[in-house]
């Protein structure tokens, strides 16, 4: 079993609400560079909004050469106590993003905070073992 | 909170860049994005101040709520002296950059002096990077974005630049950002120019709190709320501004052939329903429920892509200049990106010139047009012309008054103080004629629209003059609140409508404001910025439609008939005048700048000005 959060990529208009209220949920402020899901635009009709996808074998985990990150009870966690912020997960995996205040890597924990902001109903909790 | 209490005063001349604060007493009196903006430019440049010279300054400020969920608050405001009008101008625009300022922990940006050379900045959060952008050169704007992002190595900053109208100046230029957005009018684009700055990229990492945290979230529910009444979301969300199309064209108000009062027999090939079968995706701006725009690629012309054709863009370079193609008006509308040019302001000359070769006051030869060419192989090269200011785009690039003079059509451009008229012919109706005279940039419909009242009989309709000074300054003073706060026009409405956006504020920022207040905020910025045109010699001789537009009726639906005499924009703007406190000749008197605790601002604009 997997779950993570998916993106209807058709429903996005890119309105990176999640991105805020993902901020306010873990850090009690606004500010996408320290949320855990994020957009990336790279055209003008193109954008891409990326989130962690707790994949079966993560190369952010077997980059890290803190040994930070670990996957429990299927979820990939980043340990803060041991990030060094020297994004390799980051350069490894484009779901994984850096806390730009904190310098510290993040990864979306499933909160489910998102879900219910998103204007488009475009998020939802994936659940591989489940549903396929 | 909100309000950071600071501002980043940055000089391009000597490259340095210095960190200000903000007194609360001016934040409370100018709240954010179009107030601050205004009461720095007018308290800081000379009305006299030449736009394209070192002298003039450009403010950037985010709104109140830009940075937060606070639902379509994504606008950031452009505060500067226009090159095309001579006058102050302010401009807004959606898209994810002003939030991004906000990020960075300022409530304003101030850009002053000039570079030597081609020159981008990079603002992350207090710091500023000065980058050599030589390479930049002639870019477009789309190109220069992504080679931005390329440059900084960050995929995730929001760039605001120019392409190469902006670099050469030209008056209508304007300032591209997220690709498809722009601060579009006056020529903005050509301040930056003048300054040698191709660009701002910016990046923040400032967490933003809310004054009142624990109230915050019942109140972004109660805005929501108040906007899913709002009868025109739907319709918006489903159409976007193209919506308009087919309505404004049954009433007899949209502009055809230069303003020609004629009606356009191809509106349905370029209305909303044209245009979806065309829809690549759907796009917002930041925190935005409605997303009204439509990702659309011409895939005949230029394979651009766009947000859009909006309405002001399908008229004014589409039935404006008799073009009925969506994929021909997308691939003047992509053009007029990448180069950054504004598309009403585009519209209107092209519109000039091809209603001038029509009757034969010019040669087409002059404009390099052949018979071979088709209409939209005419625009493009139009438009290439213009951007490069090559031959005749020399005149052409410094707006419609000039382009109208050597055309032989004195009378004729469609402005009002030089600025271009948008999609909404003023002989339609009385209320829109006195919005666009009084408007503070000169012509433009987004200072109030009465429009829409005057044809469902809220307002009188027809000649009628009967309440519509009234209704237009107060819609002003609440329009102007409104671009304070960084929230968007089409959820919203025009203005500040319900309390629920005051207590919003309050909560924002920790200061209490009511509706009035804010209003009065309104009122405030309005007189502010007529001080200062004043002081840059307009006054009432200023506040009229062109000739053309006075005299020459309507001929058809509706409307046909309807002019604009001055007799009734006479009538008009002496009820404006006087509601407003200002004198016989549109200056703001004594009692009313009083009233609005303006003596000190009006004495240093009044004493610049001299």
């Amino acid at each position: 079993m997997r779950k993570y959060l998916s993106v209807n990529r058709t429903a996005c208009t890119g309105c990176r609400a999640c991105e805020y209220v993902c901020s306010l949920h873990h850090t009690g402020a606004f500010n996408p560079a320290q949320s855990r899901i994020r957009v990336y635009r790279s055209g003008c009709l193109d954008f891409a909004t990326l989130v962690c996808k707790h994949c079966p074998n993560p190369i952010c985990i077997k980059v890290c050469p803190e040994k930070a990150i670990t996957k429990i009870d299927g979820l990939v966690q980043v340990d803060p106590t041991l990030c060094t912020g020297c994004g390799i997960c980051v350069e490894a995996c484009r779901m994984m993003f850096m806390d730009e205040k904190e310098n510290k890597a993040v990864t979306c924990d499933l909160c489910g905070a998102c879900i219910s902001e998103c204007p488009e109903e475009a998020l939802k909790i994936e659940n591989l073992g489940e549903s396929r | 909170m909100p309000w950071a209490g600071i501002l980043m005063r940055v000089n391009l001349t000597s490259q340095t860049c210095r960190i200000e604060e903000i007194s609360q007493d001016i934040l409370k009196k100018y709240i954010g994005g179009k107030g601050l903006a205004t009461c720095f430019f007018t308290n800081e440049v000379s009305p006299d101040t030449k736009p394209l010279g070192p002298d003039n300054v450009i403010y950037m400020a985010p709104g109140a709520f830009s940075g937060t969920t606070v639902p379509a608050s994504s606008r950031f405001h452009l505060v500067t002296k226009s090159p095309l009008t001579g006058i102050y101008l302010d401009c807004s625009s959606g898209g994810h950059f002003g939030p991004e300022l906000r990020s960075c922990g300022i409530d304003l940006l101030i850009l002053e002096g000039k570079a030597a050379g081609l020159t981008g900045i990079y603002l992350n959060n207090h710091t500023v990077e000065f980058i050599n952008a030589e390479e930049f050169s002639g870019l477009g704007i789309y190109d220069t974005e992504k080679r931005a992002a390329d440059l900084i190595g960050d995929k995730r900053i929001r760039t605001a630049s120019i392409g190469g109208a902006g670099e050469r100046m030209v008056h209508y230029a304007c300032i591209g950002n997220d690709f498809s957005r722009n601060i579009g009018r006056g020529g903005a684009g050509a301040v930056f120019g003048s300054k040698n700055l191709k660009f701002i990229s910016v990046k923040g990492s400032t967490p933003v709190v809310p004054a009142n945290m624990e109230l915050y979230p019942a109140k972004v529910k109660a805005v929501s709320q108040w906007i899913a009444t709002n009868p025109w979301v739907p319709g918006t969300r489903e159409k976007g501004t193209a919506g308009n199309v087919d309505s404004m064209s049954s009433l007899g108000v949209w502009p055809v052939w230069n303003f020609s009062g004629k009606e356009f027999p191809g509106a349905d090939k370029i209305n909303s329903a044209a245009l979806d079968k065309k829809l690549i995706r759907r796009l917002s701006c930041a925190n935005c429920p409605v997303s009204c725009s439509k990702g659309y690629r011409d895939d005949i012309y230029t394979g651009g892509e766009i947000e859009g054709p909006e309405y002001e863009t399908l008229c004014l370079l589409g039935s404006n200049i008799g073009l009925d193609d969506p994929d021909g008006i997308a691939a003047l509308n992509y053009l007029c990106n990448q180069h950054g040019l504004d598309t009403i302001s585009a519209g209107a000359v092209a519109g000039l010139v091809f209603d001038a070769v029509e009757r034969g006051l010019v040669e087409a030869s002059v404009f390099g047009f052949t018979p071979e060419m088709s209409l939209i192989s005419k625009a493009m090269h139009l438009l290439e012309l213009i951007s490069r200011r090559e031959g005749v785009g020399e005149i052409l690039a410094n707006g419609s008054r000039a382009a109208a003079e050597f055309l032989h059509m004195e009378g004729e451009a469609p402005e009002v103080k030089g600025l271009d008229i948008p999609g909404y012919d003023p002989r339609a109706t009385t209320g829109m004629s006195l919005a666009y005279q009084t408007s503070d940039r000169g012509g433009c419909h987004l200072r109030s629209f009465p429009l829409g009242r005057e044809f469902s009989g809220v307002l009188e309709p027809g000649d009628s003059t009967v309440g519509k000074a009234k209704f237009v300054s107060e819609q002003q003073n609440a329009k102007a609140a409104q671009e304070c706060l960084g929230v968007c026009q089409f959820p919203y409405g025009i203005g500040i409508n319900h309390e629920c956006i005051a207590e919003m504020l309050t909560v924002s920022v920790g200061h209490t404001y009511t509706v009035e207040d804010i209003i009065t905020v309104g009122e405030r910025i309005w007189n502010l910025s007529r001080l200062f045109n004043a002081a840059a010699g307009i006054s009432r001789k200023d506040d009229y439609l062109p000739g053309k537009l006075s005299e020459e009726p309507l001929q058809y639906g509706p409307t046909k008939g309807r002019r604009m005499t001055r007799k009734i924009q006479d009538t008009m703007l002496d009820e404006y005048y006087q509601l407003r406190g200002w004198d016989n000749n549109g200056i703001p008197t004594p009692d009313r700048i009083e009233k609005l605790g303006l003596q000190k601002a009006a004495e240093k604009i009044q004493g610049a000005g001299k």
